[in-house]
């Protein structure tokens, strides 16, 4: 769907939009945020995964060929195994290809993704933050269109009420 | 306006939101398919730089099934770098299908507006003639 609703961003001043054009403006932007939020929650969580590899390399450097390993063959069920080689691993890069390398180049690797990662998350983060410093600044102006309509409508309810004292004549309320 | 008139406006009215609908929905798959294509284009662009990046000696395997099987380096180089131009080329058809689709919408957008008003000044007329 596209997200370019010129209503109210795209050039056109807030003042100029009915108030049903500003609420549906805010509640455009509203949706746009949830979904830039739930973004910023996958993306965290991959970086986890990230950070999470990294520290079982880490971990790896302490074991050598031949010390013993549980090997997981399913969630709940283990073999006793036995390390081969502790200073290569194989590497899931993406579409399906895996690189053999060297523990120190594929720790520069999860490197590399945790630092592309959080670039991307702070990115998001700032588009984030400027569409929700624009849905405050619909709210407020809905908020002065509501007030000023609820004065009016008091103008004319005390300017109608005017001259009928008494009850009698012309006035028809 | 006679009832037959108001008929008339109302079907084809009718028969335009109908178009403006199709559009939508076509627009919503177009850009549903360009995200996915959007996201493979980027995962391939990164195998891309990690195949340049690794050293000599590294070895490439690639998942068949179930099988990690042994690849050249300028192998996979060649199928990653064919996947994005087919990537890109798949990306820009469908820019213009959307942009093709946008068109349709303001068309019909503004077709529905011109029905609209003249239905109005249908009224006014009528409304005119009745208070002479």
């Amino acid at each position: 769907m596209a997200e370019s609703s010129g209503s109210g961003g795209g050039g056109v001043p807030i003042s100029a939009l009915s108030l049903e054009q500003l609420g549906r403006a805010k509640e455009s932007l509203e949706q746009e945020t949830q979904h830039l939020v739930s973004s910023l929650q996958t993306l965290n969580g991959v970086r986890e995964r990230f950070l999470e590899s990294r520290r079982c390399l880490e971990a790896l450097a302490g074991y050598r060929a031949g010390d013993r390993v549980l090997v997981p063959l399913t969630s709940s069920l283990y073999v006793e195994g036995e390390f081969t080689d502790t200073s290569e691993v194989i590497v899931d890069v993406g579409t399906g290809y895996f690189i053999r390398q060297g523990v120190g180049a594929a720790e520069k690797f999860m490197d590399r993704k945790v630092a592309f990662l959080a670039e991307n998350l702070q990115r998001i983060q700032e588009v984030v933050n400027v569409k929700k410093r624009q849905q405050e600044a619909l709210l407020a102006e809905m908020h002065k269109r509501i007030l000023s309509q609820q004065q009016q409508q008091q103008q004319q309810g005390q300017s109608s009420q005017g001259p009928s004292r008494g009850g009698s004549a012309s006035s028809s309320s | 306006m006679t009832q037959k008139q108001l008929q008339e406006f109302q079907r084809r009215l009718d028969a335009e939101l109908n178009e403006f609908k199709e559009q939508q929905k076509l627009g919503s798959k177009l850009a549903g398919q360009r995200s996915q294509m959007t996201t493979q284009l980027n995962e391939n662009e990164m195998v891309k730089q990690e195949l340049v990046l690794i050293q000599e000696g590294s070895q490439i395997y690639k998942l068949i099934g179930p099988v990690l099987v042994s690849q050249d380096k300028e192998d996979a180089m060649a199928v990653v770098e064919k996947r994005l131009e087919y990537l890109n080329g798949e990306i820009s058809r469908l820019d213009k299908q959307i942009k093709d689709v946008e068109t349709k919408q303001d068309q019909h957008r503004e077709r529905i507006m011109e029905i609209q008003q003249q239905a109005q000044a249908a009224v006014q007329k009528q409304q005119q003639q009745q208070h002479r």
